[in-house]
């Protein structure tokens, strides 16, 4: 699975880091003093190393609990993210993953008992808050479950935090360590979901999107909640009668007592961030027309097509689903 | 196009020959050869002789998307002469930063760390390999390029049992080397397949110079031209794309002409989003 590891000197010595190295014996060992050496320096491909990216061991030190931007929220008091790893598996066109970091390998902050720390402290503060966490803003939350071990890792811990709710944002199929425990009511498993045309375009070396419906049919079974992630959607040619058809399926096929709560939004990205992103895929049609920057220093859809996106598809969402788990991003 | 860079001649000899290079002139202390898929610059000893020699190569052929190898020898404690390896991690006695290559493809050789030094050494340390271009290479290479592109690939010619010093013929190094240059040039190509690359056609460049002759851009409208052309290109086949050409005839200014693009962009991004994704 990979060639190179790198290893920052603060995590050398630690148990998951030893673990890690021992399940891929074969790979290349590189020692670096911080992982912003590996991780950091501008004269980077993104899109060469996504061909074959590394591992990066490392620590994650200062703030590793954040608040999330106001308009993303799931309906609790309080909302914040952090970040086990930096990257993804998977290499969906439309993520802004690519034009956020220099580096397209992986890092995997091994000391996972100083987030924990830090998320018990956050509950703490105000411990009669609903506090939501979410774990997959800067990753797929499963996708490497089997060699991060994190949702295995921070289940328990969530456990002991009723008012805590965890969200594992994914789009994987590796869904065994949830299936081998107990279903907690304060985690929500939340998959991003577009139509099939749209995955097989755009979302690369995802799991299909029949793979995806198929293990949310097995978490449902297992008493587990789930998010359905209608985000982001994609502007294309009879694009709207697709995505309403496609919520159908969709909604039809996972009970509404098994749904925790929907979102969804339109393709959008920060202007820096798109100017990355269409520098690395200059072919690419997803960002050539139809776009415009808006006052908000985001490239998005122009007005009328965001919004009817965003209306149609609200509207075929709430034919199914009870407004109050319905979260449509701003 | 793979660009070498060598401290000796003797290193160089063997990818002269497999390349079928011939000299190409030089600057200062540093020959250049060039053949029709490579060419190398023999820089002379020291980091800041490749530092030259490298930036003067690069600034001769600016095209972007070469590869660049520093092919030289090099000591370590263990390995046996003769055998290569790839630097992973290239350092210097002089510069607290340090590189860390990120080859989209593995390679045949042991990956190993590699310090750069002002002066041949006998000292030697477990695990790391010494050299004294390799820093300066890597340096000026990353001026024009990225971590992707950039190679140093070392044969060693010292260890603890044949320490730095002893007497090293120049016939040695190059039969050393030219040992493994058929795995330098399956490494290359294999580089060379993985890495993204792409380029405007002579369709659009043809339809561009012909646009900036008929209509007046300001400097803005040139750059929104050519970035219009560059998505019509990927968007269009070879066909359609030519039959722009008689938006000329309709529109007299680049503003109307502009907008023209645009909108067809709008149409055809619409509706090839889904179906003709950049992988």
């Amino acid at each position: 699975m990979f060639d190179r590891i790198y290893i920052e000197e603060a995590a050398r010595s630690h148990s998951r880091t030893r673990a890690i190295l021992d399940r891929f014996p074969k790979a290349e060992r590189i020692e670096c003093e911080r992982y912003g050496e590996v991780f950091n320096p501008k004269r980077q491909d993104f899109r060469a190393q996504k061909q074959n990216p590394a591992l990066i061991l490392a620590e994650k030190h200062g703030k590793r609990v954040l608040p999330t931007p106001p308009d993303y929220g799931l309906g609790g008091d309080r909302h914040f993210y952090f970040s086990h790893m930096l990257n993804c598996l998977y290499d969906c066109r439309y993520c802004f993953l690519q034009g956020m970091y220099q580096s397209a390998n992986y890092i995997l902050f091994v000391n996972f008992e100083d987030f924990i720390g830090d998320i018990e402290a956050t509950v703490a503060e105000r411990p009669d808050d609903r506090s939501v966490f979410f774990s997959g803003y800067d990753c797929d939350s499963l996708a490497m479950e089997g060699v991060t071990r994190f949702a295995d890792a921070f289940l328990p811990v969530f456990e002991r935090l009723p008012n805590a709710l965890l969200e594992l944002r994914t789009k994987s199929v590796n869904v065994s360590t949830l299936l081998n425990r107990n279903p907690i009511p304060n985690a929500v498993v939340a998959y991003s979901l577009n139509p099939e045309p749209v995955a097989n375009a755009l979302e690369h070396q995802a799991p299909s999107v029949d793979a995806r419906l198929k293990a949310m049919d097995k978490l449902v079974a297992a008493g587990w909640q789930i998010g359905l992630r209608f985000d982001p959607l994609i502007h294309f040619e009879n694009g709207i009668a697709v995505y309403e058809g496609f919520v159908d399926h969709v909604m039809n096929r996972i009970p509404a007592e098994s749904i925790h709560s929907i979102t969804l939004g339109a393709f959008r990205s920060p202007k820096n961030v798109f100017k990355k992103m269409e520098a690395l895929y200059p072919k690419e049609p997803l960002f050539m027309g139809n776009l415009q920057l808006d006052d908000r220093g985001q490239v998005s859809y122009s007005e009328p097509i965001e919004r009817e996106l965003i209306d149609r598809v609200s509207a075929r969402i709430l034919e199914h689903s009870d407004p109050a788990r319905f979260f449509p991003c701003q | 196009m793979i660009h070498f860079a060598t401290a000796l001649h003797c290193e160089a000899q063997p990818l002269i020959e497999y390349y079928r290079m011939k000299p190409s002139g030089g600057v200062g202390r540093a020959r250049f050869f060039e053949g029709e898929n490579a060419r190398l610059a023999v820089t002379g000893v020291g980091a800041l002789a490749a530092a030259i020699g490298v930036t003067a190569l690069a600034q001769r052929h600016t095209e972007s998307g070469a590869l660049w190898f520093n092919v030289g020898i090099c000591g370590h404690k263990t390995l046996e002469l003769g055998e290569a390896l790839i630097a992973n991690r290239v350092s210097s006695e002089n510069h607290p930063e340090r590189f860390f290559p990120q080859p989209p493809v593995t390679s045949v050789w042991p990956g190993c760390a590699l310090h750069s030094l002002a002066q041949p050494s006998a000292e030697y340390v477990d695990g790391l390999a010494f050299d004294l271009e390799a820093y300066g290479f890597f340096t000026a290479a990353l001026c024009s390029t990225t971590l992707e592109r950039v190679n140093s690939v070392k044969i060693v010619s010292d260890n603890a049992a044949h320490p730095a010093g002893e007497r090293l013929d120049k016939e040695t190094v190059s039969r050393w080397i030219s040992a493994h240059v058929p795995d330098i040039a399956r490494y290359a190509e294999a580089l060379q397949s993985a890495l993204p690359h792409s380029e405007t056609s002579k369709t659009a460049q043809a339809f561009r110079t012909s646009v900036e002759a008929t209509m007046r851009f300001s400097a803005t409208e040139r750059q929104q031209l050519l970035d219009r052309v560059r998505k019509l290109d990927a968007l269009l086949d070879s066909d359609a794309f030519k039959s722009l050409n008689e938006l000329l005839e309709t529109h007299g200014d680049a503003k109307s002409l502009l907008k023209s693009l645009q909108d067809r962009i709008d149409a055809e991004s619409l509706r090839k989003t889904v179906a003709g994704a950049d992988v």
